[in-house]
């Protein structure tokens, strides 16, 4: 069979390129140009048109190679970027709240402080907590590994849309109030900075939407099955250890006989615990104008914990967190 | 030598390609094969995504322009990938060193 001509090549990398979801035009303007100064050189050298033209196609190596690199190259620094628009939205998000919170008159005070943003909030936080950790654990590497890469783009798609679904109800619900109810005349600046807020937090939607069929393409495309198999909660491991490994942190996990990491059921219980108690404690000092009794704190406390259990069994699996599900066929 | 050995490598060589002058993909792939007597024969398709990825992380920038009659990507090391290549360069030299001395022993 003959070597595939730099047209033929080149449809058949664009081909791949496009399977993948990767951006592709400059790339195969530079490949192009690439393999016409090579078939030059060659040609130079007495090598006919035909064999110069095979020989540059061979010394560039396979399409499909190159375009798995490339993809997973394009695919981590989309999911990077992303990351960083997220956390700036999260913290845009949460600013807004708290300055609202504190700023604006009774009458509107409540506005983005309620149940969308109290739950969006929190899952956000932990969602790109980890999606933080792998991504700074993997960016000064040419690209993240397929299936850390799934993880973080799974972490970063439920923590944006957790902010987002957060943003787009508190407007519902303060849109769909009785009139007169909420006088806005009095937050003009404070209801525009939530609306900015939400804006970005609308526009990071976008970058993980794309970084996340980035990352579904080149696993599907990877043919990496090691990699997909690998435990979850592993991966998560590596990661926290590779990064402690470059803080002071290191020593504490070298006291540690038992890790925690390995126990994810544990850890849940504990954070659960722990949750229960902040929000007691904090509803029994600070916010016992709506709960005045040791019992409606207690039960707001165990809502909480009751919510940091569901989540974990709910979405553990599909962040990495817990061990993936054993496959009776496979048994 | 073999293009696997130099895959971990291959960040510090185009920065390395990139310190005097920039250029574009085949030409970097050509100064490397000459600085290193021909030893360091890339697997040429591989410098594309490091390129893309060293752009990404702001170490080299690019831009459009007339080469030779031809419109070319020509990749320019930034200040920042000039303080990596110093750093990485250093980094290469102590590991180089500290072979040495173990393969003497």
């Amino acid at each position: 069979m003959s070597a595939p001509t730099i047209s033929a090549y080149l449809a058949e990398l664009e081909q791949q390129l496009r399977r993948r979801r990767s951006p592709r035009w400059r790339l195969l303007r530079e490949v192009e140009d690439h393999l016409r100064d090579s078939v030059e050189e060659l040609t130079a050298s007495g090598l006919g048109r035909a064999d110069a033209e095979a020989e540059a196609v061979c010394r560039f190596g396979a399409a499909a190679n190159i375009a798995a690199r490339f993809a997973a190259a394009a695919a981590s620094t989309s999911a990077h970027r992303a990351i960083d628009l997220a956390t700036l939205a999260f913290v845009g998000y949460v600013a807004s709240v708290l300055v609202f919170a504190s700023s604006a008159s009774s009458a509107v005070r409540d506005f983005p402080q309620g149940a969308p943003s109290f739950f969006g909030i929190q899952v956000a936080a932990i969602a790109l907590a980890l999606a933080l950790i792998r991504s700074w654990r993997w960016r000064s590497q040419l690209a993240v590994p397929c299936a850390e890469l799934t993880f973080l783009a799974r972490a970063l798609s439920l923590g944006v849309a957790a902010l987002a679904m957060a943003a787009v109800g508190e407007t519902s619900l303060a849109l769909t109030r009785p009139a007169g109810v909420v006088v806005w005349d009095e937050a003009q600046w404070l209801t525009l900075g939530f609306a900015a807020a939400a804006v970005v937090v609308l526009v990071a939607a976008l970058g993980a939407v794309r970084a996340a069929a980035q990352a579904a393409a080149v696993e599907t495309l990877s043919g990496d099955d090691n990699a997909r198999d690998r435990r979850g909660a592993t991966l998560l491991l590596d990661d926290v250890v590779a990064l402690a490994a470059r803080l002071p942190l290191s020593l504490l996990f070298r006291f540690t006989a038992w890790h925690p990491l390995r126990h994810p059921w544990r850890v849940a219980s504990l954070v659960a615990a722990v949750s229960f108690a902040a929000v007691t404690g904090v509803q029994l000092v600070g916010g016992g104008l709506h709960h005045p009794s040791i019992v409606g704190a207690a039960l707001l406390g165990l809502f909480e914990a009751v919510a940091i259990i569901c989540c974990f069994a709910l979405v553990g699996r599909f962040l990495g967190l817990r061990d993936a599900a054993r496959s009776p066929l496979v048994d | 030598m073999r293009g696997e050995i130099l895959k971990g490598h291959l960040e510090l060589l185009v920065l390395t390609a990139l310190r005097n002058e920039p250029g574009h993909g085949y030409w970097i792939i050509g100064e490397i094969r000459a600085r290193s007597d021909g030893e360091f024969e890339l697997n040429e398709g591989a410098i594309y995504p490091a390129l893309h990825r060293l752009e990404k992380s702001g170490y080299v920038s690019s831009s459009w322009a007339e080469v030779g009659g031809r419109k070319r990507h020509i990749y320019r090391l930034s200040r920042k990938g000039r303080a990596a290549l110093a750093e990485q360069a250093h980094d290469w030299r102590r590991f180089e060193k500290a072979m040495n001395m173990v393969l003497a022993s």
